[in-house]
């Protein structure tokens, strides 16, 4: 372990009442090692916090509307290693700043972070770092470390960010994710897991999109912000759908599930470059195939599929005559909600490192199928399975676009060349475990896997297929990827329910 | 559900050029996924695993957690004889 690194506490207290920014100065010098330096940031100017009695070691900082300059002034004066920030809300729990010390000399990193609890609640399971997820939102809590030399080589505090400066740092010093690092201990006690998003925040996520040159619109919406990606141009996207012509009930009507789910495409989704590979089992009813091809014409691509039944060698054969840049894996059995669903994982997809994209699936009564993938204790599920569709964790991860471990192959979309370099979905998966595994694999190759809750489909899976587990399959993946299914940093509460 | 066809399709086939096309590229498909498996099969006995910080504080957690867990902690004292056994015949076969 190297050297102990000195830290200099910043209390915010920017719109905090002046008996918290007291409280959390006391808990914060009871904790702190001899010498540290604190600076509490107050509202107002120099005469309105003339009169507050703090302590002859603590610099107050009264901030003006354009605070950025004094921020910087403050920065290139501190003389420790890491300046610990800590919103004068929260509640800093005891051996806290011990835990940050700690991992802030063990580590070469530049940005810190932890778990945190509501008052009389269970501990919030912060998720490790999620670039794309902290631009939909501020995940990252009320105590957070910054390494003062990676904020002066970045520039600082950036003008016009009042309200929303350690969001802006946070965004810029995790563009090398791997400098970032979660405590997975509990630092506070927050009155909130999540803070509302404002203006202040979509104006610093835009301005750090646009500086990083990604073309995007920043909205404000309930439970965060929207970040929508624009296409630049319109990809041939490819829809593999295995099938076997299987009809049910759906909604108290007779359904061919292959044909309504491509006619539901066909009449509902804006996105007009499109082609259908449908891989049809030879017992494919003959009227399946006819109206296939009467409904989509020249963007049908039928392939003819006479082995045993493997999900994964369906699939590889449709993506071999797939023509499109970019593979949506899709299951016969969905209706899609969302009429730009295609332009909402094409703009994720087409980010930089983003290899694999899924959607938000919901059953046929309306509850949640699938809010991404969980791997923990050797097992993989669907995180949210069965959740009403107004259910939510506390930090509202069902409203944000996040990086997941993984995704279902029922609606997952990815580059081609991706595809292909991965060696496709493995044959070792006949029926389960098939998009567990292409998942990890996206992974290992150092992409990441984003799932977005603005593309919704129903997937009436139990209406297709009997869900069984094969015995072999689970030993495989488990011989393959044990490790990786032992506990989900995207998830890492792990139980699947708030 | 349906009952499937006795008769197999007939209909406009997707077509590649070429003669075993279809079957070369899914042998290359296949062949790409086994190298990757083997791969992933190699890091999980290799004795050399590169964490990242965030990783590494989480596996230690777990372990902590493990160590205070009471089927650990009942472990401990049902294989004392056992340990006490074995730290003896080290003791006598080191002399």
């Amino acid at each position: 372990m190297s050297a102990a690194p000195t830290l200099t506490i910043w209390v915010d207290g920017i719109g905090r009442s002046r008996a918290d920014v007291e409280r959390v100065l006391v808990e914060s010098a009871l904790q702190a090692a001899p010498g540290t330096d604190f600076v509490c940031l107050v509202a107002g100017n120099e005469e309105d916090s003339a009169d507050w009695a703090v302590d002859a070691a603590v610099l107050l900082v009264p901030l003006p509307d354009d605070d950025a300059a004094v921020l910087n002034r403050l920065l290139s004066q501190t003389r420790s290693d890491w300046v610990v920030w800590i919103d004068a809300s929260a509640r800093l729990v005891p051996g806290a700043l011990a835990r940050v010390e700690s991992a802030a000399a063990r580590f070469d990193i530049d940005l810190l972070y932890g778990d945190s609890r509501l008052p009389g609640s269970r501990r919030t399971h912060r998720p490790a770092f999620s670039p794309i997820r902290l631009r939909s939102q501020d995940y990252l809590g009320d105590v957070r470390g910054f390494r003062v030399e990676a904020l002066l080589r970045r520039g600082g505090f950036g003008a016009g960010h009042a309200g929303a400066h350690f969001l802006d740092l946070s965004l810029r010093l995790g563009s090398d994710a791997a400098r970032v690092l979660r405590i997975p201990e509990i630092l506070s006690v927050s009155a909130t897991a999540i803070r509302p998003s404002t203006e202040q925040h979509r104006k610093v996520v835009a301005q750090f999109l646009g500086a990083s040159d990604i073309v995007a619109e920043v909205t404000v919406v309930a439970g965060g912000l929207q970040v929508n990606y624009p296409l630049m141009s319109a990809p041939l996207v490819s829809i593999i759908i295995p099938t076997r012509g299987s009809r049910a009930r759906i909604h108290g009507a007779e359904s061919v599930l292959v044909v309504d789910a491509v006619r539901g495409i066909l009449e509902r989704s804006t996105y007009a470059s499109l082609e259908f590979v449908v891989v049809a089992d030879d017992e494919t009813p003959q009227s399946v195939i006819d109206d296939l091809v009467c409904l989509a014409g020249d963007a049908l691509r039928v392939v003819r599929w006479s082995e045993d039944f493997n999900f994964s060698a369906k699939m590889n054969r449709g993506a071999i005559f797939a023509r499109g840049d970019y593979l949506v894996l899709l299951n016969d059995d969905v209706d899609l909600i969302t009429p730009d669903w295609i332009e909402t994982m094409l703009g994720l997809a087409q980010q930089p490192g983003v290899g694999l994209v899924g959607s938000l699936l919901f059953f046929e009564d309306g509850t949640v199928q699938h809010g991404g993938h969980v791997y923990s204790a050797s097992w993989a599920g669907h995180i949210a399975f069965g959740w009403p569709a107004d259910r939510d964790d506390e930090l509202g991860s069902m409203g944000v676009e996040r990086e997941v471990s993984g995704v279902t192959a029922a609606c997952a979309m990815i580059r081609a060349d991706t595809f292909w370099q991965l060696g496709g979905l493995s044959l070792d998966y006949a029926g389960n475990y098939n998009d567990v595994d292409l998942s990890l694999k996206v992974r290992t190759s150092g992409r990441s896997i984003i799932w977005t809750p603005h593309a919704r489909l129903y997937h009436f899976e139990s209406k297709s297929r009997i869900a069984t587990v094969e015995p072999a399959e689970l030993a495989t993946l488990r011989a393959h990827w044990g490790t990786w299914l032992l506990s989900d940093p995207y998830w890492p509460s792990s139980d699947g329910q708030p | 559900m349906t009952s499937p066809s006795s008769e197999s399709w007939v209909g406009p086939e997707a077509e590649l050029e070429g003669v075993g096309r279809v079957h070369a590229l899914e042998n290359l498909l296949q062949l790409s996924d086994r190298i990757m498996s083997l791969e992933a099969e190699l890091a999980q006995v290799s004795t050399v695993r590169v964490l990242t910080p965030t990783e590494q504080l989480d596996a230690e957690q777990q372990l902590i957690a493990m160590r205070a867990s009471l089927p650990w902690r009942v472990g401990r004292v049902v294989t004392i004889p056992l340990r006490v056994v074995r730290r003896m015949l080290r003791r006598t076969s080191n002399r």
